[in-house]
Protein backbone atom coordinates (compact mmCIF):
# COMPACT_ATOMS: atom_id res chain seq x y z
CA UNK A 1 0.00 0.00 0.00
CA UNK A 2 0.99 2.93 -0.27
CA UNK A 3 0.45 6.67 1.96
CA UNK A 4 0.20 8.74 -1.40
CA UNK A 5 -2.78 10.95 -1.33
CA UNK A 6 -5.74 9.53 -3.29
CA UNK A 7 -6.60 11.35 -6.68
CA UNK A 8 -9.72 12.72 -5.36
CA UNK A 9 -7.90 14.45 -2.17
CA UNK A 10 -5.61 15.93 -4.79
CA UNK A 11 -8.68 16.71 -7.44
CA UNK A 12 -10.47 18.87 -4.30
CA UNK A 13 -7.05 21.20 -4.11
CA UNK A 14 -6.93 21.88 -7.70
CA UNK A 15 -8.96 24.77 -7.23
CA UNK A 16 -6.68 26.41 -4.47
CA UNK A 17 -3.64 25.17 -6.22
CA UNK A 18 -4.84 26.85 -9.06
CA UNK A 19 -4.83 30.19 -7.26
CA UNK A 20 -1.38 29.58 -5.45
CA UNK A 21 -3.82 29.21 -2.27
CA UNK A 22 -2.13 26.19 -1.09
CA UNK A 23 0.74 25.08 1.82
CA UNK A 24 4.12 24.97 -0.38
CA UNK A 25 3.72 20.77 1.01
CA UNK A 26 0.49 21.11 -0.47
CA UNK A 27 2.10 22.53 -3.82
CA UNK A 28 4.32 20.13 -3.94
CA UNK A 29 2.15 17.00 -3.74
CA UNK A 30 -0.34 18.38 -6.19
CA UNK A 31 2.82 19.34 -8.62
CA UNK A 32 4.08 15.37 -8.21
CA UNK A 33 0.95 14.56 -9.31
CA UNK A 34 0.63 16.81 -12.05
CA UNK A 35 3.52 15.80 -13.94
CA UNK A 36 1.76 12.21 -14.68
CA UNK A 37 -2.25 13.28 -14.42
CA UNK A 38 -3.44 15.06 -18.18
CA UNK A 39 -6.38 15.44 -16.78
CA UNK A 40 -5.72 17.23 -13.76
CA UNK A 41 -3.32 19.75 -15.39
CA UNK A 42 -5.76 20.38 -18.07
CA UNK A 43 -8.40 21.09 -14.99
CA UNK A 44 -5.74 23.75 -13.70
CA UNK A 45 -5.22 25.06 -16.76
CA UNK A 46 -8.58 25.66 -17.22
CA UNK A 47 -9.04 27.36 -13.51
CA UNK A 48 -6.13 29.52 -14.62
CA UNK A 49 -7.92 30.60 -17.59
CA UNK A 50 -11.08 31.50 -15.59
CA UNK A 51 -8.87 33.58 -12.82
CA UNK A 52 -7.36 35.47 -15.48
CA UNK A 53 -10.32 36.95 -16.60
CA UNK A 54 -10.98 38.01 -13.03
CA UNK A 55 -7.72 40.19 -12.99
CA UNK A 56 -8.22 43.70 -14.03
CA UNK A 57 -6.40 45.70 -17.08
CA UNK A 58 -7.50 48.37 -16.95
CA UNK A 59 -5.22 51.62 -17.45
CA UNK A 60 -1.59 50.44 -19.00
CA UNK A 61 1.35 49.30 -17.47
CA UNK A 62 3.28 52.51 -15.89
CA UNK A 63 5.43 54.75 -18.42
CA UNK A 64 9.34 53.32 -18.61
CA UNK A 65 8.90 50.50 -17.05
CA UNK A 66 8.71 48.81 -20.52
CA UNK A 67 12.42 50.86 -21.20
CA UNK A 68 13.39 49.58 -17.80
CA UNK A 69 12.50 45.63 -19.25
CA UNK A 70 14.19 46.18 -22.81
CA UNK A 71 17.25 47.59 -21.14
CA UNK A 72 17.53 45.04 -18.91
CA UNK A 73 17.26 42.16 -21.96
CA UNK A 74 20.66 43.13 -23.23
CA UNK A 75 22.12 40.58 -20.67
CA UNK A 76 19.87 37.98 -22.48
CA UNK A 77 21.30 38.75 -26.10
CA UNK A 78 21.83 35.78 -27.94
CA UNK A 79 25.83 34.81 -28.14
CA UNK A 80 27.75 35.95 -31.05
CA UNK A 81 28.08 32.95 -33.03
CA UNK A 82 31.20 33.48 -34.55
CA UNK A 83 33.25 32.23 -32.31
CA UNK A 84 36.89 34.16 -32.14
CA UNK A 85 39.60 31.91 -31.89
CA UNK A 86 40.94 32.95 -28.16
CA UNK A 87 44.93 33.43 -28.30
CA UNK A 88 45.39 35.00 -25.35
CA UNK A 89 49.39 35.97 -25.31
CA UNK A 90 51.00 36.38 -28.55
CA UNK A 91 53.11 33.95 -29.01
CA UNK A 92 53.34 30.54 -27.80
CA UNK A 93 53.23 29.43 -24.13
CA UNK A 94 56.25 28.73 -22.48
CA UNK A 95 56.93 25.18 -21.16
CA UNK A 96 55.71 24.98 -17.29
CA UNK A 97 57.05 22.45 -16.08
CA UNK A 98 55.41 21.85 -12.57
CA UNK A 99 58.07 23.50 -10.37
CA UNK A 100 57.41 26.42 -12.35
CA UNK A 101 54.08 26.77 -11.55
CA UNK A 102 54.89 26.13 -7.93
CA UNK A 103 57.08 28.83 -7.82
CA UNK A 104 54.57 31.00 -9.00
CA UNK A 105 56.33 33.59 -11.41
CA UNK A 106 54.35 35.90 -12.47
CA UNK A 107 54.38 34.95 -16.32
CA UNK A 108 53.39 31.36 -16.06
CA UNK A 109 50.94 32.60 -13.22
CA UNK A 110 49.28 35.63 -15.93
CA UNK A 111 49.91 33.01 -18.45
CA UNK A 112 48.05 30.52 -16.57
CA UNK A 113 45.38 32.61 -15.50
CA UNK A 114 44.61 34.14 -19.30
CA UNK A 115 44.46 30.46 -20.57
CA UNK A 116 41.65 29.60 -17.82
CA UNK A 117 39.63 32.80 -18.47
CA UNK A 118 39.75 32.06 -22.12
CA UNK A 119 39.14 27.71 -21.38
CA UNK A 120 36.11 29.78 -19.44
CA UNK A 121 35.09 31.97 -22.18
CA UNK A 122 34.75 29.01 -24.67
CA UNK A 123 33.06 26.76 -21.66
CA UNK A 124 30.39 29.34 -21.24
CA UNK A 125 30.18 30.05 -24.68
CA UNK A 126 29.49 26.30 -25.43
CA UNK A 127 27.22 26.00 -23.07
CA UNK A 128 25.25 29.52 -24.45
CA UNK A 129 25.11 27.81 -27.67
CA UNK A 130 23.60 24.15 -26.52
CA UNK A 131 21.50 26.09 -24.47
CA UNK A 132 20.47 28.44 -27.88
CA UNK A 133 20.01 25.40 -30.00
CA UNK A 134 18.02 23.61 -27.27
CA UNK A 135 15.51 26.95 -27.20
CA UNK A 136 15.41 26.79 -30.42
CA UNK A 137 14.55 23.00 -31.14
CA UNK A 138 12.26 24.10 -28.52
CA UNK A 139 10.80 26.90 -29.92
CA UNK A 140 10.65 24.88 -33.56
CA UNK A 141 8.44 22.62 -31.78
CA UNK A 142 6.48 25.22 -30.13
CA UNK A 143 5.49 26.24 -33.58
CA UNK A 144 5.09 22.88 -34.90
CA UNK A 145 2.30 22.22 -32.12
CA UNK A 146 0.71 25.66 -32.66
CA UNK A 147 0.60 25.04 -36.31
CA UNK A 148 -0.83 21.19 -35.49
CA UNK A 149 -3.13 22.37 -33.19
CA UNK A 150 -4.60 25.13 -35.34
CA UNK A 151 -5.11 22.39 -38.01
CA UNK A 152 -6.50 20.20 -35.72
CA UNK A 153 -9.29 23.02 -34.81
CA UNK A 154 -9.99 23.93 -38.18
CA UNK A 155 -10.67 20.17 -39.02
CA UNK A 156 -12.91 19.93 -36.67
CA UNK A 157 -15.10 23.04 -37.81
CA UNK A 158 -14.84 21.73 -40.93
CA UNK A 159 -17.59 20.92 -43.17
CA UNK A 160 -17.71 16.91 -43.83
CA UNK A 161 -15.23 16.28 -40.68
CA UNK A 162 -16.48 13.11 -38.64
CA UNK A 163 -15.19 13.65 -35.02
CA UNK A 164 -14.71 10.40 -33.36
CA UNK A 165 -14.19 9.62 -29.73
CA UNK A 166 -11.18 7.25 -28.74
CA UNK A 167 -11.89 5.84 -25.43
CA UNK A 168 -10.77 3.33 -23.49
CA UNK A 169 -13.80 0.54 -21.83
CA UNK A 170 -13.77 2.45 -18.81
CA UNK A 171 -13.92 5.47 -19.85
CA UNK A 172 -10.54 6.80 -18.13
CA UNK A 173 -8.89 7.30 -21.19
CA UNK A 174 -10.29 9.56 -23.62
CA UNK A 175 -9.04 11.77 -27.05
CA UNK A 176 -10.64 12.92 -29.73
CA UNK A 177 -10.02 11.98 -33.60
CA UNK A 178 -11.20 14.58 -36.53
CA UNK A 179 -10.99 12.98 -39.64
CA UNK A 180 -11.71 15.30 -42.70
CA UNK A 181 -13.05 14.86 -46.25
CA UNK A 182 -10.09 14.25 -47.75
CA UNK A 183 -8.56 11.47 -45.22
CA UNK A 184 -6.44 13.26 -43.57
CA UNK A 185 -6.92 13.43 -39.73
CA UNK A 186 -5.75 14.32 -36.38
CA UNK A 187 -5.97 13.33 -32.78
CA UNK A 188 -5.80 15.51 -30.20
CA UNK A 189 -3.27 12.96 -27.76
CA UNK A 190 -2.72 15.63 -24.94
CA UNK A 191 -5.04 13.84 -23.27
CA UNK A 192 -3.53 10.70 -22.38
CA UNK A 193 -1.24 10.70 -19.45
CA UNK A 194 2.55 10.54 -20.48
CA UNK A 195 4.58 6.91 -20.21
CA UNK A 196 7.91 6.42 -18.79
CA UNK A 197 11.06 6.68 -20.92
CA UNK A 198 10.89 3.86 -22.88
CA UNK A 199 7.07 3.11 -23.93
CA UNK A 200 5.07 5.00 -26.77
CA UNK A 201 1.88 5.00 -27.72
CA UNK A 202 0.97 4.18 -30.91
CA UNK A 203 -2.23 4.66 -33.19
CA UNK A 204 -3.49 1.82 -35.63
CA UNK A 205 -6.25 1.57 -38.08
CA UNK A 206 -8.64 -1.35 -37.38
CA UNK A 207 -9.25 -3.35 -40.56
CA UNK A 208 -11.31 -6.41 -39.31
CA UNK A 209 -8.76 -8.73 -39.16
CA UNK A 210 -5.73 -6.82 -38.31
CA UNK A 211 -4.60 -3.56 -37.25
CA UNK A 212 -2.76 -1.09 -39.61
CA UNK A 213 0.22 1.05 -37.94
CA UNK A 214 -0.82 5.18 -38.14
CA UNK A 215 1.64 5.97 -36.04
CA UNK A 216 4.17 6.02 -33.27
CA UNK A 217 3.20 8.76 -31.33
CA UNK A 218 5.66 8.82 -28.51
CA UNK A 219 5.07 9.02 -24.53
CA UNK A 220 3.57 12.07 -24.06
CA UNK A 221 2.14 12.98 -27.52
CA UNK A 222 0.03 16.08 -28.41
CA UNK A 223 -1.66 16.84 -31.98
CA UNK A 224 -0.34 14.21 -33.77
CA UNK A 225 -1.71 14.23 -38.26
CA UNK A 226 -2.30 10.65 -39.57
CA UNK A 227 -4.14 9.84 -42.75
CA UNK A 228 -7.10 7.40 -42.54
CA UNK A 229 -8.39 5.13 -45.58
CA UNK A 230 -11.78 3.90 -46.52
CA UNK A 231 -11.36 0.28 -45.72
CA UNK A 232 -11.28 1.45 -41.37
CA UNK A 233 -13.70 0.22 -39.11
CA UNK A 234 -12.38 2.23 -36.17
CA UNK A 235 -8.93 3.79 -34.36
CA UNK A 236 -7.15 1.49 -31.43
CA UNK A 237 -4.53 2.91 -29.47
CA UNK A 238 -1.82 0.50 -27.77
CA UNK A 239 1.26 1.22 -25.56
CA UNK A 240 4.19 -0.31 -26.81
CA UNK A 241 8.16 -0.65 -26.40
CA UNK A 242 9.90 2.43 -27.69
CA UNK A 243 10.18 2.74 -31.01
CA UNK A 244 7.16 1.14 -31.75
CA UNK A 245 6.19 -2.11 -33.84
CA UNK A 246 4.89 -3.13 -37.12
CA UNK A 247 2.15 -5.78 -35.44
CA UNK A 248 0.96 -5.52 -32.03
CA UNK A 249 0.63 -7.77 -29.60
CA UNK A 250 -0.43 -5.05 -26.95
CA UNK A 251 -4.10 -5.11 -25.79
CA UNK A 252 -6.18 -2.35 -26.84
CA UNK A 253 -6.30 0.86 -24.80
CA UNK A 254 -8.44 3.03 -26.56
CA UNK A 255 -10.85 2.68 -29.51
CA UNK A 256 -12.92 4.87 -31.16
CA UNK A 257 -15.48 3.57 -34.05
CA UNK A 258 -15.58 5.06 -37.58
CA UNK A 259 -18.95 5.57 -39.22
CA UNK A 260 -19.63 5.35 -42.72
CA UNK A 261 -21.28 8.23 -44.20
CA UNK B 1 14.45 47.64 -48.38
CA UNK B 2 14.60 46.65 -44.53
CA UNK B 3 12.13 49.35 -43.54
CA UNK B 4 9.13 47.69 -45.51
CA UNK B 5 10.63 44.01 -43.95
CA UNK B 6 10.25 45.66 -40.67
CA UNK B 7 7.11 46.87 -41.39
CA UNK B 8 5.96 43.59 -42.83
CA UNK B 9 7.58 41.82 -39.82
CA UNK B 10 5.61 44.56 -36.72
CA UNK B 11 2.49 43.66 -38.74
CA UNK B 12 2.88 40.01 -38.65
CA UNK B 13 3.76 40.51 -34.67
CA UNK B 14 0.20 42.33 -33.99
CA UNK B 15 -1.64 39.91 -35.85
CA UNK B 16 0.15 36.91 -34.35
CA UNK B 17 -1.27 34.22 -32.52
CA UNK B 18 -0.09 34.26 -28.52
CA UNK B 19 1.95 30.98 -29.19
CA UNK B 20 3.67 32.28 -32.62
CA UNK B 21 4.65 35.32 -30.64
CA UNK B 22 6.31 33.29 -27.88
CA UNK B 23 8.14 31.70 -30.60
CA UNK B 24 9.42 34.54 -31.82
CA UNK B 25 11.00 35.29 -28.78
CA UNK B 26 12.48 32.11 -28.47
CA UNK B 27 14.39 33.59 -31.26
CA UNK B 28 15.15 36.72 -29.55
CA UNK B 29 12.98 38.71 -31.54
CA UNK B 30 12.45 42.07 -28.68
CA UNK B 31 9.91 43.07 -31.19
CA UNK B 32 7.63 40.17 -29.88
CA UNK B 33 8.60 40.25 -26.57
CA UNK B 34 7.06 44.55 -26.86
CA UNK B 35 4.50 43.32 -28.14
CA UNK B 36 3.51 40.55 -25.91
CA UNK B 37 4.07 43.20 -23.16
CA UNK B 38 1.34 45.77 -25.04
CA UNK B 39 -0.98 43.13 -25.12
CA UNK B 40 -0.85 41.85 -21.51
CA UNK B 41 1.34 44.07 -19.24
CA UNK B 42 -1.41 46.55 -18.25
CA UNK B 43 -3.29 43.19 -16.82
CA UNK B 44 -0.30 42.03 -15.07
CA UNK B 45 0.69 44.84 -13.42
CA UNK B 46 -2.77 45.49 -12.08
CA UNK B 47 -2.57 42.22 -10.65
CA UNK B 48 0.81 42.48 -9.04
CA UNK B 49 -0.64 45.92 -7.24
CA UNK B 50 -3.70 44.91 -6.64
CA UNK B 51 -1.70 42.16 -4.59
CA UNK B 52 0.67 43.93 -3.31
CA UNK B 53 -0.28 47.24 -2.97
CA UNK B 54 2.66 48.77 -3.69
CA UNK B 55 3.56 50.37 -7.17
CA UNK B 56 7.53 50.00 -7.46
CA UNK B 57 6.99 46.19 -5.82
CA UNK B 58 4.49 45.33 -8.89
CA UNK B 59 6.60 47.34 -11.46
CA UNK B 60 9.21 44.93 -10.03
CA UNK B 61 7.23 41.78 -10.44
CA UNK B 62 6.21 42.85 -13.90
CA UNK B 63 9.77 43.41 -14.90
CA UNK B 64 10.52 39.61 -13.77
CA UNK B 65 7.51 38.03 -15.19
CA UNK B 66 8.34 39.16 -18.76
CA UNK B 67 11.79 38.93 -18.04
CA UNK B 68 11.38 35.06 -17.51
CA UNK B 69 9.40 34.72 -20.99
CA UNK B 70 12.40 36.66 -22.24
CA UNK B 71 14.76 33.60 -20.70
CA UNK B 72 12.54 30.91 -20.52
CA UNK B 73 9.77 30.89 -23.25
CA UNK B 74 9.73 27.27 -23.30
CA UNK B 75 7.71 26.73 -20.08
CA UNK B 76 4.85 28.39 -22.27
CA UNK B 77 2.91 25.89 -22.89
CA UNK B 78 0.12 26.77 -25.52
CA UNK B 79 -2.04 23.64 -25.10
CA UNK B 80 -2.07 24.32 -21.23
CA UNK B 81 -4.00 28.12 -21.69
CA UNK B 82 -3.23 31.35 -22.91
CA UNK B 83 -0.52 33.41 -22.43
CA UNK B 84 -2.33 36.00 -20.93
CA UNK B 85 -3.30 32.92 -18.04
CA UNK B 86 0.02 32.11 -17.82
CA UNK B 87 1.55 35.48 -17.56
CA UNK B 88 -0.99 36.46 -15.02
CA UNK B 89 -0.49 33.24 -13.25
CA UNK B 90 3.26 34.01 -12.57
CA UNK B 91 3.01 37.34 -11.50
CA UNK B 92 0.06 35.73 -9.09
CA UNK B 93 2.31 33.21 -8.02
CA UNK B 94 5.68 36.29 -7.55
CA UNK B 95 3.47 38.35 -5.88
CA UNK B 96 1.69 35.95 -3.49
CA UNK B 97 5.43 34.52 -2.55
CA UNK B 98 6.18 38.04 -1.82
CA UNK B 99 3.62 38.99 0.18
CA UNK B 100 4.15 35.73 2.35
CA UNK B 101 7.89 36.75 2.92
CA UNK B 102 6.64 39.63 4.79
CA UNK B 103 5.07 39.41 7.74
CA UNK B 104 4.17 42.55 8.30
CA UNK B 105 2.74 43.33 5.40
CA UNK B 106 0.37 40.36 5.96
CA UNK B 107 -0.96 41.30 9.10
CA UNK B 108 -2.17 44.39 7.61
CA UNK B 109 -3.81 43.09 4.70
CA UNK B 110 -5.06 40.24 6.71
CA UNK B 111 -7.13 43.04 8.47
CA UNK B 112 -7.85 45.00 4.97
CA UNK B 113 -9.85 41.69 3.61
CA UNK B 114 -11.53 41.15 6.33
CA UNK B 115 -13.32 43.96 5.83
CA UNK B 116 -13.74 43.49 2.46
CA UNK B 117 -14.85 39.87 2.72
CA UNK B 118 -17.20 41.73 5.20
CA UNK B 119 -18.42 44.12 2.93
CA UNK B 120 -18.95 41.16 0.22
CA UNK B 121 -17.52 43.05 -2.76
CA UNK B 122 -14.59 42.96 -4.90
CA UNK B 123 -14.13 41.24 -7.93
CA UNK B 124 -17.06 42.55 -9.48
CA UNK B 125 -14.95 45.63 -9.96
CA UNK B 126 -12.03 44.10 -11.43
CA UNK B 127 -13.17 42.64 -14.58
CA UNK B 128 -10.31 43.15 -17.50
CA UNK B 129 -12.37 44.33 -20.59
CA UNK B 130 -15.67 45.56 -21.55
CA UNK B 131 -16.41 43.20 -24.18
CA UNK B 132 -16.54 40.41 -21.81
CA UNK B 133 -17.12 42.31 -18.49
CA UNK B 134 -20.56 41.96 -18.30
CA UNK B 135 -20.78 38.19 -18.86
CA UNK B 136 -17.81 38.29 -16.27
CA UNK B 137 -20.11 40.10 -13.89
CA UNK B 138 -23.07 37.67 -14.00
CA UNK B 139 -20.71 34.57 -13.73
CA UNK B 140 -19.27 36.11 -10.64
CA UNK B 141 -22.85 37.31 -9.46
CA UNK B 142 -24.62 33.75 -10.35
CA UNK B 143 -22.03 32.34 -7.74
CA UNK B 144 -23.40 31.30 -4.56
CA UNK B 145 -21.82 34.33 -1.97
CA UNK B 146 -20.07 31.85 -0.17
CA UNK B 147 -18.17 30.30 -3.33
CA UNK B 148 -17.66 34.29 -4.42
CA UNK B 149 -15.78 35.46 -1.68
CA UNK B 150 -13.61 32.17 -0.83
CA UNK B 151 -12.54 32.99 -4.57
CA UNK B 152 -11.55 36.78 -4.09
CA UNK B 153 -9.91 36.25 -0.93
CA UNK B 154 -7.88 33.61 -2.49
CA UNK B 155 -7.13 34.97 -5.94
CA UNK B 156 -7.06 39.06 -5.22
CA UNK B 157 -6.22 39.07 -1.65
CA UNK B 158 -3.92 36.22 -2.01
CA UNK B 159 -4.34 34.32 1.00
CA UNK B 160 -4.24 30.35 1.44
CA UNK B 161 -7.51 28.71 1.74
CA UNK B 162 -6.70 28.03 5.04
CA UNK B 163 -6.09 31.44 5.84
CA UNK B 164 -9.52 32.26 3.82
CA UNK B 165 -11.24 29.12 6.21
CA UNK B 166 -10.37 31.63 9.16
CA UNK B 167 -11.27 34.66 7.74
CA UNK B 168 -14.76 33.69 6.95
CA UNK B 169 -15.09 31.66 9.85
CA UNK B 170 -15.72 28.57 7.69
CA UNK B 171 -14.06 24.85 7.96
CA UNK B 172 -10.98 24.65 5.64
CA UNK B 173 -12.03 21.27 3.72
CA UNK B 174 -15.40 23.21 2.96
CA UNK B 175 -13.43 26.88 1.88
CA UNK B 176 -10.81 24.44 -0.40
CA UNK B 177 -13.93 22.59 -2.17
CA UNK B 178 -15.80 26.12 -2.31
CA UNK B 179 -13.02 27.73 -4.17
CA UNK B 180 -12.81 24.55 -6.88
CA UNK B 181 -16.79 24.46 -7.18
CA UNK B 182 -16.74 28.17 -7.62
CA UNK B 183 -14.00 28.51 -9.84
CA UNK B 184 -16.21 25.80 -12.19
CA UNK B 185 -19.31 27.15 -12.40
CA UNK B 186 -18.02 30.44 -13.43
CA UNK B 187 -16.37 28.54 -16.41
CA UNK B 188 -19.54 26.77 -17.13
CA UNK B 189 -21.62 29.83 -16.91
CA UNK B 190 -19.00 32.41 -18.82
CA UNK B 191 -19.16 29.08 -21.67
CA UNK B 192 -22.24 28.66 -21.87
CA UNK B 193 -22.02 32.76 -22.95
CA UNK B 194 -19.86 32.08 -25.43
CA UNK B 195 -16.52 33.38 -23.68
CA UNK B 196 -13.38 31.87 -23.68
CA UNK B 197 -11.94 31.08 -20.75
CA UNK B 198 -9.87 29.31 -23.99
Amino acid sequence: MTAAPRHAEIEDLLGAYALDSVEPAERELVDQHLSSCAKCRAEVAEHREVAALLAHSGAPAPEGLWDRIAGALEDGEPPDLQLRPVLPFAGRPAPAPASRWRQGSWGTRAAGMVLAAAAAVIAVMGVQLVDQDRRLDQMSALLELDALDRAYQAAVSMPGSEVVEVTSFDGSLASQAVITDDGSAYLQASTLPPLPDGRTYQLWGDVGDRAVSLGVLGADPKVVRFEVSEQFLGLALTEEEEPGVTVTQQPILAYGPLHDD
Amino acid sequence: MANTEDMAAARDLTLSSDAALVVAIGRWREDALAEAYRRHAGAVYALARRLLNDPTLAEEVVQEVFLRIWDSPEKFDPERGSLRSYLLAQCHGRSVDLIRSEQSRRNRELKDHRQQAEAGYDIEHEVWDLTVAEHVRDAITGLPTEERRAIELAYLGGHTYREVAVLLDQPEGTVKSRIRAGLRRMRGGLAEAGVGAQ
